[in-house]
């Protein structure tokens, strides 16, 4: 059964939806280890995704109102946010690493612990706050 | 890329020998299968957190929404799951062989049923009591 996500060109050339080279077109077949570890990873970065969606609807959901107007809708869309940029980058993040590893080139740098690590903190940092602010008043 | 780091950290104790990155050949003498039991433990993870979500996202409208978008997301979250309970059903079938990874068009449509449960989080968030 093809690929849904390879179409061939007149040449015979599999490309992408993006034109590039199907993966299944460009290099070796790595080990099969690598590439069951790379969907791991994929489905772990998913479940962050998912566990962000989580926080989100139940601070939207669950928690009593903050101190400051809106904190709570903030600090609820800005985890959903994250979880659904997580979610987009990780289909793009899995192809780059396959595609690096039957290429033989170092894997492609993730931008997405920063950012993971930074949103979070942020987002503590104002529950914090809205947590303390409500407990004051 | 010269020397692989050993898959799957201390707890598999698996370590891959130097140019064994491009080897098409089966390692299954070496990995007896664990690789692949781990991944599918992944999936069935993933499928758990899914369902963890989407009964968030359930309980969320059953609260403050009308029926007809009740029995909407009833069914939404039944098709969802179904469809995640056969393509590991389909994965478990092909999993004696070495290469039963899962290809783009799967993966693209997990990461598509992940971002339609956030856009139904971030309405859900937006709009609590509307209905």
């Amino acid at each position: 059964m093809p690929s849904l996500d390879v179409r061939t060109r007149p040449n015979g050339q599999a490309r992408t939806r993006r034109g590039r080279p199907a993966l299944s077109e460009v290099g070796t077949e790595p080990d099969y280890r690598f590439s069951l570890a790379n969907e791991r990873t994929f489905l772990a970065w998913n479940r962050t995704a998912l566990a962000l969606l989580a926080a989100g609807l139940a601070v939207a959901n669950l928690l009593p109102r903050f101190g400051f107007p809106h904190t709570r809708l903030i600090v609820s869309l800005a985890l959903i946010g994250l979880g659904a940029w997580l979610a987009f980058l990780s289909y793009p993040a899995w192809e780059a690493k396959e595609r690096a590893m039957r290429e033989g080139r170092p894997l492609p740098s993730f931008r997405a612990p920063r950012v993971v690590a930074i949103g979070v903190g942020l987002v503590s940092v104002l529950a914090a706050v809205g947590v303390i602010i409500h407990r004051g008043t | 890329m010269s020397t692989p780091e050993p898959l799957g950290g201390a707890a598999s104790g698996e370590t891959i020998p130097d140019g064994a990155f491009h080897s098409n050949q089966s390692k299954a003498d070496d990995d007896r299968g664990m690789a692949r039991e781990r991944t599918r433990l992944a999936w069935h993870r993933t499928g758990l957190s899914l369902l963890a979500v989407g009964v968030g996202v359930l309980r969320a409208v059953t609260v403050s929404r009308t029926p007809v978008m009740v029995a909407a997301a009833v069914v939404g979250l039944g098709a969802l799951m179904s469809g995640w309970a056969l393509l590991l059903a389909a994965r478990g079938a092909t999993g004696r062989l070495p290469h039963s990874v899962a290809g783009p068009p799967t993966l693209r449509r997990v990461a598509v049923c992940i971002e339609a449960m956030a856009v139904a989080a971030a309405v859900l968030a937006l709009f609590p009591l509307a209905g």
